[in-house]
């Protein structure tokens, strides 16, 4: 049995300089843009952080000022001032949806199913998604097809039940079920959330350009 | 609402029209780059140098009942700064490259006639009992 003591000796002796000295940009790179401060200003300048405030008995100010601040409400002025400044500054609230938050690549949405570039499906019923989903919302059923071939007769979501975890889109060895990046799915009635295998194609035929684009942002990091 | 001054330099900017248009949906005055119109007839615009971030991208959309899901997809990665280059720009995610892909998008169709509904994608395991009575 390997001590930690002998894994640590193991470890010295392997060469890492492979990879901190390697240079980043032999893999693809993501962004293709330049990086952009966070305001439209620049980055903040280096006091940008308050100091704190004086407790009670470090105060300098005396006696007849403080109770004069207490009385005349200098520090109620003072907060109305700041609601007023943020009257003229631009809003900096999303229009939703006209403007949209970020989401990231590998955002775990709506479900897709997805096909081969041909138009085959990518599904083979090996039901590990049914087998590892921890709400059990999957249902699968399979069969053999005319040309020999195990396919799914069945595939059904229970979005209601779906807790979004993702374990379906990694326990898949062909990349068949995946979560799109799209939440926009919302429905009037429950029984639109009882997903079948044609929606579920259909959707992945709708969403591949944008789960090809996903799938090219994650590539460098499988 | 909005600064004194940037309402008026963006109405300057987009002209009286587009100004109306803009307040009556968005509730807000924007002037940016038209980026590209998608096949749905949304368009795109975008303005990095003046917005705040996260309101530099927004959508012109077509319809006057405006929903999200009216947003083609690859146009809704860029709008969600999921991608740096527009669909217009990228070839990945354009659409109709792909022979199976659908014609022309269809935003979520809930509360209406053509709403998707659940069915059976299976024949039944079992069937009814038909009672059938023996002559005596």
């Amino acid at each position: 049995m390997a001590t930690p003591r002998a894994l640590t000796a193991l470890a010295r002796t392997r060469a890492t300089q492979n990879l901190t000295t390697a240079p980043r940009h032999q893999f693809a790179a993501f962004s293709t843009t330049t990086a952009r401060a966070a305001t439209t200003s620049g980055p903040p300048t280096a006091n940008f952080r308050q100091q704190r405030p004086a407790r009670w008995n470090e105060k300098k100010e005396s006696v007849w000022d403080q109770a004069g601040n207490y009385f005349l409400l200098t520090e109620m002025m003072r907060g109305m001032y700041v609601v007023l400044e943020q009257f003229f500054r631009p809003p900096y609230t999303i229009y939703y949806p006209f403007e949209k938050g970020p989401i990231s690549p590998r955002f775990r949405g709506e479900h897709a199913l997805r096909r081969y570039p041909t138009g085959e499906e990518r599904c083979i019923a090996c039901k590990l998604c049914e087998a590892i989903c921890p709400a059990q919302a999957i249902t699968i059923e399979a069969e053999e097809r005319e040309d020999g071939s195990r396919r799914t007769t069945r595939y059904d979501i229970d979005m209601t039940k779906c807790i979004y975890c993702g374990f379906c889109q990694e326990s898949c060895p062909v990349d068949a079920i995946v979560e799109s990046p799209n939440a926009e799915y919302a429905t009037e009635t429950r029984e639109e959330l009882l997903y079948n295998k044609e929606k579920l194609l259909s959707n992945g035929d709708k969403w591949e350009p944008e789960l090809a684009a996903v799938a090219r942002a994650d590539a460098p990091y499988r | 609402m909005s600064t004194i001054l940037r309402t008026l330099r963006n109405l300057r900017s987009i002209g009286l029209k587009e100004y109306g248009h803009q307040m009556q949906y968005m509730g807000d005055t924007k002037r940016g780059t038209l980026i590209a119109m998608d096949r749905y007839g949304n368009k795109y615009y975008e303005n990095l140098e003046e917005e705040l971030p996260l309101r530099t991208r927004w959508v012109d959309y077509k319809n006057k009942e405006y929903d999200a899901s009216q947003i083609e997809p690859g146009w809704h990665a860029w709008m969600s700064y999921l991608v740096d280059k527009p669909p217009s720009e990228d070839k990945i995610m354009q659409r109709q490259l792909r022979s199976w892909e659908p014609k022309e998008h269809r935003p979520v169709l809930t509360a209406s006639n053509s709403a998707y509904k659940p069915y059976n994608t299976t024949k039944n395991k079992y069937s009814a009992w038909k009672p059938a009575a023996t002559p005596r």
